[in-house]
């Protein structure tokens, strides 16, 4: 660490930066060279919808999905949509995330100057927080919760500094949030309440802040249910604690290391005491709550998280220690677990679907007409079907607010599953179903055989017939008669 | 050289309880355990091409395998010198029978008593569970456990050399079994525990602590990765099949505690930690009572094996019944009847040998009526013989690893589930093919995985209850080709699905 006391403030910055930039290059750019399309769902749907607003102007409907829904509004779409004006939309997909984790990283750095948190512990905060699963993930992806992240930081930070409009820049930052969700706004206002009970001068700003963000949220709320009711969740999408490490599976989360070292962490804080103590344990403790409330909130947590790891670190560091060399065999221990931690993770979610046998499936498709049709496959396909080959779907796993969802994903199980043909040929031409999408990952999930189900009744020649069968991905058209 | 008669006492303890195992062990041909053979097998391919089996061919007709290396390196290393047969009758005996020493040093240095420390060590050296699980299987647990008990020893040590020490044996365990972790939580319990009994902890002790917890982290995800990727916080339970599960992790219960651990030890050690929580204020007591504690947390929270608990439990506990013994010595020597103290000795004695010793024996003389099959063994062989090598093979799940090894053959299931997908479906698919009256039912399975031959072994037919699969009698699809006790059935035909159209 003493090479870190001897580099200036600038010095640090830009290679914070650097870093920064590297490690979230890393995804996109092994996917950009293997010529693979964007991972994940949610870039592509993002994509789908900037493209959509970019050439037509602000939306209302989205047609593709769940056979036509209301469009709900996200700020992230139409950044996005400013930038596909200047620059493709592909490469605006991968720029404008990294853009926001290094303003992000950037402004995160600086709070914690504010903080008057020593260089050193700021770099093994920061060094926590990009070895992060959460915060690769959320800044390598061109997912909405990029832009959370960085609408978080900057209003907390604005709120903190002595900027004369600082109340009017903090409010306009935290505004958008509340279209993300309660969550999403709720974090940031905590994060001003709590900051409020260690600096009483900052009470007016924030009964401000909050004022104008309740009555925008409660308003927007009340339109939302107002005009498309209650939104349903299905049961099988909640998460289990395997989930929120990515070291076991996840497809985000914490590492390993990062969570003991965020245990450490808070054991040091638990005994220092410091005066804002209990506003930290306050946070600690809201924020076990947010991620159990709503799993998405481990991006935001995720910065608290690297804070307490960061100072578990430092803790490690800074120590008397009597047996150095088991301080020095720590310490490689942790790098090297931080480095394993991120490079099997980046290494696992470059891999990730969409995978190049798909998206030429998918792309042939697109190929065809799709006015007003559809194509059936399983939910988690929905998006890239939508995105990529420009059809609608029955169903995707956007389920916030979407129509008929228990319906729809019943009648999705039941084609899939059924060895009716009846039932699956009405199910079919209710949902103007004209080609079926079966990939080798559905096959491994719902049938044990060619004998099961959907692909069983693919022997009818009258009903079915293959279009496309290259490795492993199948089209059947769906002939109706 | 004059011997000391306390180190000559304890090498004579040794070479008993050494000597006592290898008779045991070569009073059975052939392993108890299937497992034994999947040890085998690594240890003979060490020795033919250097590794372990990381790729095996043969197991679930071609996989992945993931498990901590060392202790079939160490294996592979006598192999050099000595027939693999004769390396796993005798080797694992001497590793496990190392433990009376271990727990001799571990008393003495808790006692200061070189009587209780004999008097553990025998103890030790015949806990029923340990002895049964390690007398005639190959078990890793013969050098985990010793490993994790010297480590223990490092650790309590006074001098920087032993935490040394102490960092050699934990690096070493980490790349043996995976049970080091009890070893970890059993360090963090030990610091809390002292922390709340007001007992002086020294740096020293905090830092080995936080490196073997950052240590155990970090080598068990990097030799475990793929497994915690396929199946999370669940590997904990090694992806059992959920029907085999609740008999592998079954509930904790006194009286089969007793049996195993042995009465002295399971009375007086719980009568030892009760003083130490309630009274005596000694760290060495505290680290034995941490680990005592962590184990029964792990075995309530079904984390860890019974029968793993229980061998943790019993060494644990022997060493606290040496310590019983000499604070009774002590007690004794200050009251009226200390001239009768060779009454008690001699009462101890007798209670030790027929609560534990006479266990041990009977648990010993049942290993050899569960050795493997010799019919058995003979069907196996001549599926080697009579088939080519891309054969698959239906067996029992318990018998899989003697088709990888005695028949060379692809088997369908065995009982290392880790990173394996569908093992809940193939243990499914194992019982219906056995027991199903439908020969279609039967067949579709077969069919699906491609496998060529069904053996019906004693095993199978006292598991399900059946003389014979009722299908096999039709001849034109099962052809019996090979029959003592054991019979195997040549699956020749295919079940044709008529893809018929279908019509509303």
């Amino acid at each position: 660490m003493k090479f870190i006391s001897r580099i200036s403030r600038l010095q640090f910055n830009i290679s914070l930066l650097v870093i920064v930039f590297i490690i979230l290059a890393m995804i996109p750019g092994y996917r950009y060279s293997n010529n693979l399309p964007l991972f994940g769902e949610q870039s592509h749907y993002n994509a789908r919808i900037a493209g959509q607003i970019s050439m037509k102007g602000p939306i209302l409907q989205d047609s593709l999905s769940f056979g036509g829904r209301a469009y709900i509004f996200n700020p992230y779409h139409y950044l996005l949509a400013m930038f596909f004006i200047f620059i493709p939309a592909e490469a605006a997909s991968l720029a404008i995330p990294i853009l926001l984790g290094l303003v992000s990283a950037f402004f995160f750095n600086l709070l914690l100057e504010r903080f008057k948190l020593p260089m050193k512990k700021r770099a093994l905060i920061m060094l926590s927080l990009v070895a992060t699963p959460a915060f690769i993930y959320a800044f390598s992806n061109s997912d909405s919760y990029s832009l959370v992240l960085a609408l978080t930081i900057l209003s907390f930070y604005f709120f903190l500094s002595e900027l004369r409009f600082r109340t009017f820049v903090s409010t306009a930052l935290c505004l958008p949030l509340v279209f993300f969700g309660f969550l999403p706004a709720f974090i940031p206002l905590s994060l001003m309440f709590l900051y409020t009970l260690y600096d009483k001068n900052r009470l007016g700003s924030f009964i401000k802040i909050f004022l104008i963000v309740l009555l925008v949220g409660a308003s927007y709320s009340i339109y939302l249910s107002s005009t498309l009711g209650y939104s349903a969740k299905p049961g099988f999408d909640s998460k289990g604690l395997d989930d929120f490490f990515s070291d076991l599976g996840g497809s985000y989360g914490f590492g390993m290391f990062n969570f003991l070292l965020a245990l450490i962490g808070l054991l040091v804080m638990w005994r220092k005491k410091s005066k804002m103590f209990y506003g930290q344990l306050t946070l600690i403790l809201l924020s076990l709550l947010f991620l159990v409330i709503d799993y998405n909130t481990v991006f935001q947590v995720s910065f608290f998280a690297a804070v307490l790891a960061g100072m578990g670190f430092w803790a490690l560091q800074d120590r008397n220690w009597s047996l150095k060399v088991v301080k020095n065999l720590i310490m490689v221990l942790i790098i090297c677990g931080f480095l394993f931690s991120s490079i099997s993770y980046i290494g696992r979610i470059s891999a990730s679907e969409p995978n190049k046998e798909l998206y030429n499936a998918l792309s042939w498709l697109k190929e065809n007409p799709s006015d007003n049709l559809t194509v059936f496959s399983d939910y988690k396909n929905g998006i890239w079907v939508q995105s990529i080959a420009g059809f609608g779907t029955i169903a995707d796993s956007n389920f916030y607010y979407a129509p008929d969802l228990t319906k729809r994903l019943d009648d999705t199980n039941t084609i899939l599953s059924s060895r009716n043909l009846k039932k699956t040929y009405d199910l079919l031409a209710r949902y103007n179903v004209k080609y079926i999408l079966i990939t080798p990952r559905m096959k491994k999930e719902y049938w044990k055989d060619e004998n099961e189900g959907l692909l069983f009744l693919f022997s009818n020649s009258e009903t079915f017939k293959i279009v496309y069968n290259i490795q492993d991905v199948e089209i059947w058209e769906f002939l109706r008669h | 050289m004059k011997i000391d008669k306390y180190a000559a006492a304890l090498i004579a303890v040794f070479l008993l309880v050494a000597g006592f195992r290898i008779y045991f062990a070569f009073q059975a041909n052939e392993f108890s355990d299937p497992d034994a053979y999947f040890v085998l097998r690594q240890v003979e391919n060490i020795d033919s091409h250097g590794t372990p089996l990381f790729h095996d061919s043969l197991s679930y007709g071609g996989r992945q395998n993931t498990f901590a290396p060392f202790y079939y390196y160490f294996l592979a290393f006598f192999g050099m010198f000595m027939p693999p047969y004769l390396v796993s009758k005798i080797i694992p005996n001497v590793l496990a029978s190392l433990m009376v020493i271990i727990v001799y040093f571990l008393t003495l240095e808790l006692t200061q008593n070189r009587k209780a420390a004999i008097f553990a060590a025998i103890a030790s050296g015949f806990i029923p569970v340990f002895f049964s699980e390690t007398l005639n299987s190959i078990s890793i647990y013969s050098l985990t456990i010793p490993l994790i008990f010297l480590a223990l020893y490092f650790f309590i040590k006074k001098g920087n050399h032993n935490l040394n020490y102490f960092l050699i044996t934990f690096l070493i365990l980490c790349i043996t079994h995976a049970s080091t972790f009890l070893l970890v939580a059993a360090l963090l319990l030990y610091l809390l525990l002292c922390k709340l009994e007001n007992l002086s902890i020294k740096k020293e002790e905090i830092e080995v602590v936080l490196f073997s917890l950052f240590f155990i982290f970090w080598s068990q995800f990097l030799i475990y990765k793929r497994a915690f990727l396929n199946h999370g916080f669940g590997l904990v339970w090694q992806n059992i099949p959920a029907e085999l599960l609740n008999q592998t992790f079954k509930d904790f219960n006194i009286l089969t505690a007793i049996l195993q651990i042995g009465i002295l030890p399971f009375v007086f050690g719980i009568y030892i930690i009760f003083k130490f929580i309630y009274g005596i204020k000694n760290k060495m007591l505290a680290l034995l009572t941490s680990l005592a504690l962590s184990t029964l947390f792990l075995m309530w929270l079904k984390l860890i094996e019974i029968k793993l608990g229980l061998i943790f439990l019993g060494v644990t506990l022997s060493i606290l019944f040496g310590y019983f013994y000499g604070l009774f010595e002590d007690y004794i020597k200050n009251t009226k009847v200390a001239s009768y103290l060779h009454i008690f000795f001699a009462a101890f004695i007798i209670l030790f040998l027929l609560t534990s010793f006479y266990p041990a024996v009977e648990y010993a003389l049942q290993e050899k009526d569960k050795q493997l099959d010799p019919e058995l063994k003979q069907a196996m062989f001549w599926l080697n013989q009579n088939t080519d090598s891309n054969t698959t093979i239906m067996t029992t799940m318990q018998e899989g690893n003697l088709v990888t090894y005695f028949s060379k053959r692809k088997n369908f299931m065995d009982d290392n589930f880790l990173t394996i997908q569908d093992v809940n479906k193939r243990y499914k698919e194992t019982d219906l093919v056995y027991t199903s009256q439908y020969e279609s039912d039967a067949l579709a399975i077969l069919n699906k995985y491609k496998i060529d031959y069904l053996v019906v072994s004693t095993q199978a037919m006292e598991r399900y209850g059946i003389e014979k699969p009722k299908y096999v009698t039709d001849e034109r699809c099962f052809e019996l080709v090979f029959e003592n006790i054991t019979k195997i059935y040549k699956v020749t035909c295919k079940l044709e699905v008529e893809r018929f159209e279908i019509y509303q």
